[in-house]
């Protein structure tokens, strides 16, 4: 779909149609799971339905409604609190591992559930879609320094709480 | 060449979304009457749908009207009244959503609400889906009786009671970069005071605000970006807290807990006192090794309920007695629910895959007091946010 074309904004159907996986994949990183990912993209996209003539106008709709999609995201913390816990719990024992090291990939995705939701935004958007510190800045409503911050403190805490990843990778890259 | 936890961080997400089945559109977000067929999404979906039907048939909203003659009541049962499912023999004494009926001591009514607020005598119910709809129309609801009764100030907004049930803290975006806390008295219907965080010359940017909650003195507490600030609604501008050792966690009745910092497995989480410069005063620590469980206290504040390293606990506030361990049998703690009374708590426990809700005094002892189904029934179940 291109979101460039101003003269033919796409209607709300195509760009769920068309935007559906993409914003999933995302919300997945966010939220911990595909479910709790789609949830996270149904309730942003029917939030954006009533105002839908604004953000297809916008000069980039998909990135609108990605940000819209973030500030839900993290305003929904403290219901999230309550209920990530035991979701967590349930899903520690359900979801299989994806890495040659189940363990070790496992344990770094339990880490990643643990941080702050910010602290979590920051890291998907910057190590998923590759996106500059300005751009995350701009995605999330924050300053470049405080993207920063939000990144140093996140890495921090996963290499204080996954130390055998980071000596096995140094071992294995010493130049790195 | 990015460092190893970099690396992972890559590799792993990459994996998860392309190693991982993703749940289709639901043909309800296309605006299809069909109901989703991915688990634990129907009443979500549902209030999804009837918020595209307010748009579409352009029902006009009064001021303040009863559920049933609001927004397209979606998956109620009976309207907002007349509900014919008996409670459980032995109920939770708190507010508590069970399969779409509100409860709370002898009233009940039907909602979609996936949230729930309660505090001194004003229970509140948000229908988070419609609640963003953006379309202008309240979808926060304060139970009278056996009807809810639409908030109308509350548009687009996340909720949060005062302590002693009298204001109410709303929370909207009107525009991706636009914040607003409003605080409105219950009784009255008026605004105590507001505050645009976009607005040039606050204290903050914009966008990612976390609200926390209200003080005894009706400070209103919030952390924005890597900073935590208190708010007077009936005073200009929010004060940035000063001294604390990490951000604000939780505010209520025992005063603020902040976090501290992780020792080991644990996070430590300091309660403290900020005063009306916004300095912030610790007292005494918490080990907790959820940095996003929260503690739960008990109404006078006296009791706190938390989870520690060797499982759930609960001990006097002023540690002037040790931690008591909460005896769930055979079970698998999950979490707390909250306070009933000074000596009585509600938590939730596993057997096998099926949930349990138990009453644990404090002294340790815990009785089930009904089974709460499997892993996805959990999400039928909506109790008072802490």
């Amino acid at each position: 779909m291109n979101n460039d074309d101003k003269s033919d904004p796409p209607t709300f159907e195509d760009f769920v149609v068309a935007r559906w996986t993409t914003l999933v994949r995302t919300a997945h990183l966010l939220t911990g799971s595909p479910d709790a990912g789609a949830d996270l993209v149904q309730e942003t996209l029917t939030k954006a339905y009533p105002r839908w003539d604004r953000v297809s106008r916008a000069d980039a709709p998909e990135a609108y409604v990605r940000r819209m999609m973030f500030n839900v995201f993290i305003d929904a913390r403290r219901l999230d609190s309550r209920r990530s816990a035991k979701d967590r719990l349930l899903q520690v024992r359900t979801e299989p591992s994806y890495s040659t090291d189940p363990g070790e990939r496992l344990d770094l995705w339990q880490q990643l559930m643990t941080l702050s939701p910010r602290e979590r935004a920051v890291l998907v958007l910057r190590y998923y879609e590759d996106l500059k510190e300005v751009e995350i800045a701009d995605v999330l409503g924050i300053s470049t320094g405080s993207v920063k911050s939000y990144s140093h403190v996140a890495l921090g805490k996963l290499r204080a709480r996954m130390p055998a990843v980071a000596t096995d990778s140094n071992e294995r890259n010493p130049d790195e | 060449m990015s460092d190893p936890i970099e690396h992972d961080l890559r590799s792993l997400f990459k994996e998860r979304v392309e190693s991982t089945p993703h749940p289709p559109v639901p043909e309800a977000l296309l605006g299809l009457s069909a109901r989703p067929r991915r688990r634990g999404t129907v009443l979500a979906a549902l209030a999804a749908v009837a918020a595209v039907a307010v748009v579409v048939v352009g029902v006009g909203i009064g001021t303040v009207l009863p559920t049933g003659s609001d927004a397209p009541p979606a998956g109620q049962t009976g309207g907002s009244t007349g509900v014919d499912e008996q409670p459980l023999s032995d109920a939770p004494t708190i507010p508590y959503i069970q399969d779409g009926v509100l409860r709370h001591a002898s009233s009940s009514a039907a909602t979609t609400a996936d949230q729930l607020h309660w505090a001194g005598d004003s229970v509140i119910v948000t229908d988070n889906y419609s609640s963003q709809a953006g379309d202008g129309v309240a979808r926060s609801w304060i139970l009278h009786g056996n009807e809810l009764v639409t908030l109308p100030f509350l548009d687009d907004s996340v909720v949060a009671l005062s302590l002693d049930g009298t204001e109410v803290l709303a929370m909207s975006h009107p525009d991706p970069t636009t914040t607003l806390l409003t605080v409105h008295d219950l009784a009255q219907r008026t605004e105590v005071g507001a505050i645009d965080l976009a607005a040039p010359g606050s204290c903050c940017e914009s966008g990612a605000v976390d609200l926390l909650g209200f003080d005894t003195s009706g400070r209103v507490f919030y952390n924005e970006g890597d900073r935590s600030f208190v708010w007077d609604p009936r005073a200009a501008e929010p004060t940035a807290i000063t001294g604390a050792p990490g951000e604000i966690a939780q505010v209520g009745t025992q005063g603020v807990l902040a976090m501290s910092g992780d020792y080991g497995s644990s996070t430590e989480r300091v309660l403290g006192e900020v005063n009306e410069l916004g300095a912030f005063k610790g007292g005494r620590e918490f080990l907790m090794p959820d940095p996003t469980e929260p503690a739960s206290w008990s109404p006078s504040g006296h009791v706190v309920a938390y989870t520690a390293s060797s499982g759930p606990v609960v001990e006097p506030s002023d540690a002037s007695t040790g931690p008591v361990g909460l005896d769930v049998g055979g079970m698998v703690f999950s979490h707390v629910v909250g306070f009933e009374s000074e000596t009585d708590l509600l938590l939730v426990a596993r057997e096998g895959d099926r949930n349990n809700l138990l009453r644990c005094s404090t002294r340790g002892s815990c009785d089930v007091l009904e089974e709460m189904g499997g892993p996805n029934a959990l999400d039928d179940w909506v109790f008072p946010l802490t």
